[in-house]
């Protein structure tokens, strides 16, 4: 049932100002995504203090986060606005291609790396919710 | 003359940025460089919002410090800067109490600077933005257009379009077919309806109303600057409410 074999779920919604995928090569809307990018290098991950503590992982640090299909690194924002057992980090970031400024040095995580691939029993769409993975600090 | 004045209900905005991006396109900003801003807050438990342009303010501490008066404030209430006069030293962002300026020539926030891709050859804008305002309709006497290098920008509560009403409009609304081209960017495109513009100096215009009926707040009073943006609180918001404890 859940996959990537894992300690934390990992939900990758969207955020509000990623209205299609061609804001990611617009600047304007790259500098706005909040609020897990705004301009920064790089995708922040949403990680409740009571996980975050026991790793040493504070506001700002790098993170990599693993499940069994692969890693990423992002950045690591400690909120009591997330469940304990839950990482948020919003989906349409990390791209390497697309253009000049979505593909720009150090801008995000892709969290399709991590997440397996499993379709849903009766409709047949991907499973994006499913995967468990784990974080630590990089 | 009108006294323009802006209102903002926290209860209904949603944080989506559709001002900001509004703005960003009708005054070509390049990136960071938001005139209307939407400010997040973490505070423990919970993450509020708060939408924020220039405050327009009665007693504008940005002008005071003016050495060369480019900032001054027009006679129906706009607070704007005049970029042939602006030197660019700066005084007015330190002293502005709100944040809501902008130096043309700062380091670029999103790589590759937007000022070297689309570069104005002629030297006169600090860049050549693809799509623009005509130029007949830029304004550098009020800070509207495409800016020099060199020069403070701010949020011109769309002087090129509110400039434009009849005299003596009370309101102006993205729901009046009469007065939605004069209406401001940030005003017209609020999908929630959050935002108000319209005359404070008159009683019966809808700003008035609701700043008298539902207690509208200003930010940071005790500066005194007297800003004319009002805010609507409720729970929820991220300005407190100024209203009795279970409204």
């Amino acid at each position: 049932k859940y996959t990537g074999g894992g300690d934390l779920h990992l939900i990758t919604p969207k955020m509000a100002v990623h209205a299609e995928g061609r804001s990611a090569n617009m600047p304007v809307a790259v500098s706005l995504y909040q609020p897990a990018t705004g301009g920064r290098k790089g995708t922040m991950v949403e990680v409740h203090p009571s996980v975050a503590g026991p790793k040493g992982i504070r506001t700002g640090d790098l993170v990599t986060i693993k499940s069994s299909v692969g890693s990423i690194t992002a950045i690591a924002k400690v909120t009591e606005l997330t469940r304990p057992d839950v990482l948020v980090l919003p989906f349409g970031q990390g791209h390497w291609a697309h253009g000049r400024w979505a593909s720009r040095h150090g801008n995000g995580a892709h969290v399709d790396s991590i997440t397996t691939q499993q379709s849903d029993r009766i409709s047949g769409m991907a499973n994006y919710y499913s995967g468990k993975v784990t974080i630590e600090r990089a | 003359m009108a006294k323009w004045g802006m209102v903002i209900n926290l209860e209904k905005c949603v944080g989506c940025q559709a001002c900001t991006t509004a703005c960003s396109q009708e005054n070509t900003r390049l990136p960071g460089e938001n005139w209307q801003d939407v400010l997040f807050y973490n505070e423990g438990k919970n993450l509020t919002w708060l939408p924020r342009p220039c405050q327009h303010c009665e007693n504008p501490s940005c002008m005071h410090v003016c050495p060369t008066k480019a900032t001054f404030k027009t006679e129906d209430g706009v607070v704007a800067i005049d970029w042939n006069k602006c030197i660019g030293c700066k005084y007015c962002m330190i002293a502005c109490p709100y944040g809501v300026r902008f130096f043309s020539d700062t380091k670029a926030l999103i790589e590759p600077d937007l000022r070297s891709v689309f570069k104005d050859e002629t030297g006169q804008h600090n860049w050549n933005p693809p799509y623009r305002l005509p130029e007949g309709k830029e304004d550098w006497s009020h800070g509207v257009g495409v800016a020099p290098t060199g020069v403070v920008t701010k949020c011109t509560f769309c002087y090129h379009k509110i400039s434009k009403a009849p005299k003596g409009t009370a309101d102006l609304s993205e729901h009046d077919p009469a007065t939605k081209e004069y209406t401001p960017a940030c005003v017209r495109t609020c999908p929630a309806t959050a935002r108000y513009f319209g005359d404070l100096d008159n009683p019966n215009s809808q700003v008035s109303k609701l700043i008298n009926d539902k207690g509208g707040v200003r930010l940071l009073d005790q500066s005194g600057n007297k800003p004319q943006v009002y805010y609507l609180t409720g729970v929820g918001g991220a300005v407190p409410s100024g209203r009795a404890k279970n409204v």
